[in-house]
């Protein structure tokens, strides 16, 4: 009996183990990425490294400034939020409200299939169609803010559908029944009652989506053109946080390598940001569904 | 009455919506099809533009010989120039040929023999034998069956050989030639004010030899009067331009030899040619004199625009070795490599998520400790891609000693995909219904035998599915791979050895510049793996939810 519990005991502590392997790995690449980046700002400025657009960090004098590839980050993911929260917002309301079964089922296939393809693939697709397209219809080279905002917001788009779709679910039949009774129309039910019932949901989709574009890569490093310029336009050739960490990852060292993982350290805060967002906005939900239940 | 109205109109807005609504969910499915089904069209078939001073006509047996390969070889035709070059050194190896990454070897019949003089004049043309520069890798045989034998014994050789040398097929294989150009006088193809003659499409090039176009100017060349000369009547040239679908206009009295002199001649001359016979005609006494003395040469081919379009994925791409950084060859290795990478990656990610998830909602009481817990897998999900690369590259590879190698870039990945695992392996055992776990328990078991033999078997189709979900996802990744697994295309022969996945390379074929084609074939695999992960995943969740309404 008593080895018995002990090797329960052991048991419950390894599988603790894993439980708290997150946790450890979360803890580890903050700490490493930290302690590989944070060395620049003894030679660089924290303020010129965040405000300056000046990147040259393999001239004589080494010069490091991110603004450029931040304003690129942003400006690429707020264009791509622009394109995808109209229709995934559209999508998510004809599935969770609009769709009969089939129609609803083959739509579903068709956002986890877009979910599940890799971010070379968008990237390839990106080239041949969206830069191709952007060359002929607007000139220039075709590798463009445009061009990447594009295929970020169709790699966005599933997440902006679902999140849509599960926070329309969750929301209580009476809402929906107390509007209709009312004498609303269907639209108006869902434009007036349901959708700003649902924000904070939707409001946490998006923030999440915006984190996954800000981190993706390889597409972007594909239809971007990748200068290490400021962007002027959207016709512009555009460097984000991103492409500047895998463009010269395979050459860097000394300071530019540090410079690279200080690039990681504001990407990765950006990141941390945007997901504690999500958390305190889901959090919140949470606690007035709960509240409301209870009143 | 303003009541109904105002009704009306409300449900007019209500059908624009809803169909703006359905309009933009029918884009969905749409922009879906658009990517899988031009990924995989690229893929299957590829569309080159080719450049060529010979017309595409091709023939089997020219002058009554052929062209032949070892068995082993992909070549299925060849142009004339790429023959004489072959013949002359210009190439040493077939991969800018036939895309193979095999050695050269011409073989030729002793010259000296009838037969061998006869393949020399099909490979250099007719004429002074002693001005013909053979290449140094050329090895001469003495007979057109030494020949045979040495091509069937020899992958990478060819020959030239009379055709009814080759009684046994066995272990050759026959190559058709392409040597009909066309050609035209040197006034024709100056450059004149900065402008000459461009490259031309088939359409141009059958108008011109037929007489249809009146003037070079139309063409961007000089302005100067077309003058079409049609090969002489009932000879092989004719034959063969007819053969080719041309229809050279008029019918002039000269023979063979001087049809070439005659064209050099006219103003503003075309006609057509047979490759070898150029050759033959610059090598020829007042050609050589005139080049010596710094002029132009009197005749010139001219350039076909075409296009070449072929099956892009084939078997032989899936089961051949990368070679050259994957300009020739297939991608069997790196197949290999890739689901290497993906058992490794499960083998070490799910015993650990699972692991992770019993324990939460097996054994944890709610409380801080879980939410931290919890916290950490979210925070784990949102992190992208590169940040995981860049601490593979710093932990993995070089605190840990491990090297760019398939362990390195496994455990990246496998941190990765444990948020995915944990998070369906979770919600799978939530759905056990208590009363399993209760029934066992009162049976008598503990509480160890109820999850290992009746909690977790019911919820082994969710944990399944969420598997594939984290492998699905490991399969495309690349930003993290790149850094961390390395990039050699050779098989991987163990944990720390470099290895490169499907993804990583439909990146680098397009990043070094290698081949777009081979790009887009690649992925049309990646593709198709993903989508078989995700039938899979849909078949089980399918499943389970009969189970349970069952």
């Amino acid at each position: 009996m008593k080895r018995q519990r002990a090797l329960e005991k052991t048991i419950e502590a390894t599988l603790f183990g894993a439980a708290a392997v997150s946790v450890l790995a979360v803890i580890l690449i903050t700490v490493f990425l930290f302690q590989s980046g944070l060395p620049l700002f003894g030679k660089v400025k924290v303020s010129e490294f965040l405000f300056s657009t000046d990147w040259a960090p393999t001239a004589a004098t080494p010069r490091f400034g991110i603004l450029s590839f931040i304003v690129g980050s942003f400006s690429v993911t707020g264009l791509s939020l622009l394109f995808a929260v109209p229709v995934g917002l559209a999508v998510g309301i004809y599935l969770a409200e609009l769709a009969e079964k089939k129609n609803s089922r083959l739509i579903r296939s068709a956002v986890e299939l877009l979910a599940g393809i890799p971010s070379v693939i968008y990237g390839l697709f990106g080239i041949a169609v969206i830069s191709a397209a952007s060359r002929t219809l607007f000139g220039g080279s075709g590798y463009s803010v445009l061009s990447a905002a594009i295929v970020l917001a169709i790699m966005t788009l599933p997440t902006i559908i679902n999140v849509t779709e599960v926070s329309l679910r969750a929301l209580p039949r009476e809402l929906k029944e107390g509007s209709l009774a009312l004498g609303a129309t269907e639209w108006q039910t869902i434009g007036k009652v349901l959708v700003p019932a649902a924000r904070s949901g939707i409001v946490a989709g998006v923030i999440l989506g915006m984190g996954r574009a800000i981190g993706e890569t390889m597409a972007v490093l594909m239809v971007g053109g990748n200068a290490p310029i400021m962007p002027t336009g959207l016709n512009s050739m555009v460097r984000t946080l991103t492409m500047n960490i895998i463009t010269d990852m395979s050459y860097a060292t000394g300071d530019h390598l540090t410079s690279l993982f200080a690039t990681g350290i504001v990407l990765f805060a950006f990141i941390l940001i945007l997901n504690l967002g999500v958390q305190l906005i889901l959090k919140r939900t949470i606690s007035q569904v709960e509240g409301a239940a209870g009143a | 009455m303003p009541d109904t109205k105002s009704h009306g109109r409300r449900i007019l807005q209500q059908k624009a919506a809803f169909a703006a609504i359905r309009g933009l969910s029918i884009l969905t499915i749409a922009i879906l099809a658009l990517i899988i089904g031009f990924i995989a069209w690229k893929g299957l078939r590829f569309d080159r533009e080719t450049r060529s001073t010979v017309l595409p006509f091709a023939e089997a047996s020219p002058k009554g010989l052929a062209i032949v390969v070892n068995r082993e070889s992909a070549l299925e035709v060849v142009e004339a120039p790429v023959l004489l070059g072959i013949y002359t050194d210009e190439y040493i190896n077939w991969s800018k040929i036939s895309g193979e990454d095999t050695d050269l070897l011409p073989v030729a019949v002793d010259p000296a023999t009838p037969e061998g003089a006869a393949a020399r004049d099909l490979v250099f043309g007719a004429g002074a034998a002693e001005a013909i520069a053979w290449g140094g890798l050329v090895e001469f045989v003495p007979s057109p069956e030494a020949a045979l034998e040495k091509v069937r014994t020899t992958p990478g050789s060819i020959a030239v050989l009379p055709h009814e040398a080759l009684r046994d097929l066995a272990g050759i294989a026959t190559v058709s030639l392409r040597r009909l150009s066309v050609v035209a006088s040197a006034d024709a193809m100056a450059l004149v004010e900065n402008r000459q003659v461009e490259d031309m499409d088939d359409v141009e090039v059958a108008r011109l030899v037929s007489g249809g176009v009146p003037s070079w100017a139309a063409l961007g060349g000089p302005e100067l009067a077309v003058a079409p000369i049609a090969p002489p009547a009932g000879s092989p040239l004719e034959a063969a331009a007819k053969a080719a679908g041309q229809k050279p206009a008029g019918n002039p009295a000269i023979d063979m030899a001087g049809y070439l002199a005659a064209l050099a001649g006219a103003k503003g001359g075309v006609g057509l040619a047979f490759a070898e016979d150029l050759v033959a005609f610059a090598r020829s006494g007042e050609e050589a004199v005139a080049l010596a003395n710094g002029e132009a040469p009197s005749l010139a081919p001219l350039t076909r625009r075409g296009h070449e379009r072929g099956w892009n994925l084939s078997l032989r791409y899936l089961v051949e070795e990368p070679r050259l950084s994957g300009r020739v060859g297939g991608i069997s290795t790196i197949i290999l490599n890739t689901f290497a990478m993906l058992i490794l990656t499960l083998l070490i990610a799910a015993p650990l998520g699972v692991a992770a998830a019993v324990y939460l909602i097996e054994y944890a009481k709610q409380g801080p400790l879980v939410r931290i817990l919890r916290l950490g897998t979210e925070t784990l999900a949102g992190i992208p891609s590169i940040i995981f690369g860049l601490f593979g590259m710093l932990f993995f590879v070089d605190i840990l000693h491990f090297g760019f190698g398939l362990l390195s870039g496994c455990l990246t990945l496998t941190l990765m995909i444990l948020p995915t695992i944990v998070r369906t392996s979770e919600e799978a055992l939530k759905s056990v219904p208590r009363a399993l776990r209760e029934g066992s328990l009162a049976l008598g078991a503990t509480k160890l035998q109820t999850i290992a033999k009746v909690v977790l078997p019911a919820a082994a189709p969710g944990i399944l599915t969420g598997l594939i979900l984290g492998i699905g996802r490991a399969v495309g990744e690349t930003a993290a791979l790149l850094f961390t697994m390395g990039s050699d295309y050779k098989l991987a022969t163990g944990l720390f050895s470099s290895a490169r996945a499907l993804s990583t390379h439909v990146y680098l074929l397009f990043a070094e510049g290698i081949s777009f084609d081979r790009a887009f074939s690649t992925a049309t695999v990646l593709i198709l793996i993903v989508l078989l992960f995700n039938v899979a995943a849909k078949r089980l969740v399918g499943r389970m939810g009969r189970n349970a309404a069952a």
